[in-house]
C-alpha cells in the first residue's frame, strides 16, 4: 500500500442504467468498457485507473459506482453517454454524482443510511 | 454567474422524423435533470408547424418542465432558407439551420434571423466553418449548436472524425467569441443525455468547463427567452418594453 502522498487521488462515480427491461450487471460492465475503450482508447482507459464496483450494484434501481482517477471523471462522464444499447435494448448510462468515497456516495446518491449517523 | 437552468434545443418527436412523442420526450428530459426542452422537428409546413405547436401547448400542462416549439430548417440552397426563414422566423421561438453544405453554413451566418447553426460539420472533409462565417455568425448573433447525435450515431473513424471537427469549431466559436450550444438532437427518448454529460463531452474536445457549462444552460436559456419576448411584443430592436403608460 503506497503512502497516502503518493496514492492516485480517486473519485467514485455513481451511474445509473435507464431502460424499459432488467438488464444483467455481466452486460453493463461489457457496456461501460467498450463505451470508455471506445472514446478513449486502450491508452486513456489505462489512464483512467477506472474500476467498477461489483459490491455496489443495486440490481432492482439499477444503480452501481465506478472508481476513476480524478483527472478521468468528465472524459469518462462523456463515455459513458456514447453508451446506446446493451444486446437489443436501447439504454442510457447516466452519472448521478461524484464523491470522494464510497460511503458518501452511497448515501448522497443512493438514498442510503447509516445506521450509526443517528447514535 | 452561471444558472443552474439547463435547456436541450433540440429534439426530435414522431409528428416530424423522431419516434416517440412529445409527453414521451419531455418525461425523459425532465427525468434526466434538463429544465426545458425544445422539439425541433424539421421544417414541412406552416399546418404541420401549427400543429406542433399544439402538440406542445397540450403537453404542457402535464409536465414540469418548458416545453418550447422550435424548428430545424433543411434547405437545399440559399433561396429556399430564404424563404422558410421568412415564413417561420414569426413563429417559433427557435429556428436552427441544419448545416453541413458551406454555402448553407455561410448563409446561415449570415442571417440574423437564424438563432443556431447546428452541427457544421456534418458530412464533411473539414469542420464546414471558416473566418469570414465566424466573424458573420458573431455579428448576427448567430450561435454553433454542437449534436451529440452526430457523434452517437457514428463509429469508428467516422466518429473520430466528427469528433475532431467538433472540437475544431469549439475553438474556432472560442476565438471570433461566437456562441455555443450544445444539445442532444434525440430522434427518440433514448437519443437525450444527461446535461452534465454533454457538457463533458464539449469539455473533453476543448471547451473552457465555464463555457462548456454555459452552452447547455445560459447561452439556449437566453435564445429562448429573447425570442419569447420578442414574439410577444415586448422586446423591439434591442429595446426591451416593461410597462406602458
Amino acid at each position: 500500500m503506497l503512502p497516502p502522498t503518493l496514492r492516485p487521488r480517486a473519485r467514485y462515480l455513481a451511474y445509473e442504467v435507464i431502460s424499459d427491461t432488467k438488464i444483467e450487471f455481466a452486460d453493463v460492465i461489457n457496456a461501460i468498457w467498450f463505451s470508455v475503450i471506445g472514446l478513449l482508447g486502450e491508452l486513456g482507459a489505462a489512464e483512467a485507473h477506472m474500476r467498477i464496483i461489483k459490491d455496489s450494484w443495486n440490481a432492482p434501481k439499477q444503480l452501481g459506482l465506478l472508481r476513476v482517477s480524478h483527472t478521468a471523471v468528465e472524459p469518462v462522464r462523456a463515455s459513458l453517454a456514447l453508451a446506446s444499447r446493451i444486446g437489443d435494448t436501447p439504454v442510457i448510462i447516466r452519472v448521478l454524482g461524484v464523491s470522494g468515497t464510497i460511503k458518501g456516495a452511497r448515501k448522497k446518491f443512493f438514498g442510503e443510511i447509516d445506521l450509526g449517523s443517528f447514535a | 454567474m452561471l444558472s443552474m437552468r439547463f435547456y436541450d434545443l433540440q429534439t426530435f418527436s414522431n409528428m416530424g422524423t423522431g419516434e416517440h412523442n412529445i409527453a414521451e420526450l419531455a418525461s425523459m428530459a425532465e427525468r434526466l435533470g434538463w429544465t426545458g426542452i425544445a422539439i425541433a422537428d424539421n421544417y414541412d409546413g406552416q399546418q404541420k408547424l401549427a400543429q406542433l405547436k399544439l402538440g406542445i401547448a397540450a403537453v404542457q400542462q402535464q409536465v414540469k418542465i418548458d416545453v418550447v416549439p422550435a424548428v430545424t430548417l433543411r434547405p437545399n440552397d440559399v433561396a429556399e432558407l430564404k424563404k422558410q426563414l421568412n415564413e417561420v422566423r414569426q413563429s417559433v421561438p427557435i429556428v436552427m439551420v441544419a448545416g453541413g453544405d458551406y454555402t448553407i453554413n455561410r448563409a446561415a451566418c449570415e442571417d440574423n434571423r437564424v438563432d443556431i447553426l447546428v452541427h457544421p460539420e456534418l458530412n464533411r472533409p473539414d469542420s464546414g466553418l471558416d473566418d469570414i462565417c465566424l466573424t458573420m455568425a458573431a455579428a448576427n448573433g448567430v450561435a454553433i449548436g454542437i449534436s451529440f447525435n452526430t457523434v452517437l450515431r457514428a463509429a469508428r473513424k467516422a466518429r473520430a472524425r466528427a469528433l475532431a471537427h467538433i472540437a475544431t469549431n469549439i475553438e474556432l466559436a472560442a476565438a471570433f467569441r461566437v456562441p455555443i450550444v450544445v444539445m442532444s438532437g434525440g430522434q427518440s427518448k433514448w437519443e437525450i443525455r444527461d446535461p452534465r454529460q454533454l457538457i463533458a463531452l464539449a469539455s473533453i474536445l476543448g471547451a473552457e468547463l465555464p463555457h462548456a457549462f454555459a452552452a447547455a444552460s445560459d447561452v439556449p436559456f437566453n435564445i429562448v427567452e429573447k425570442n419569447k419576448k420578442k414574439l410577444a411584443g415586448t422586446l423591439v430592436g434591442g429595446v426591451e418594453v416593461i410597462g406602458r403608460a
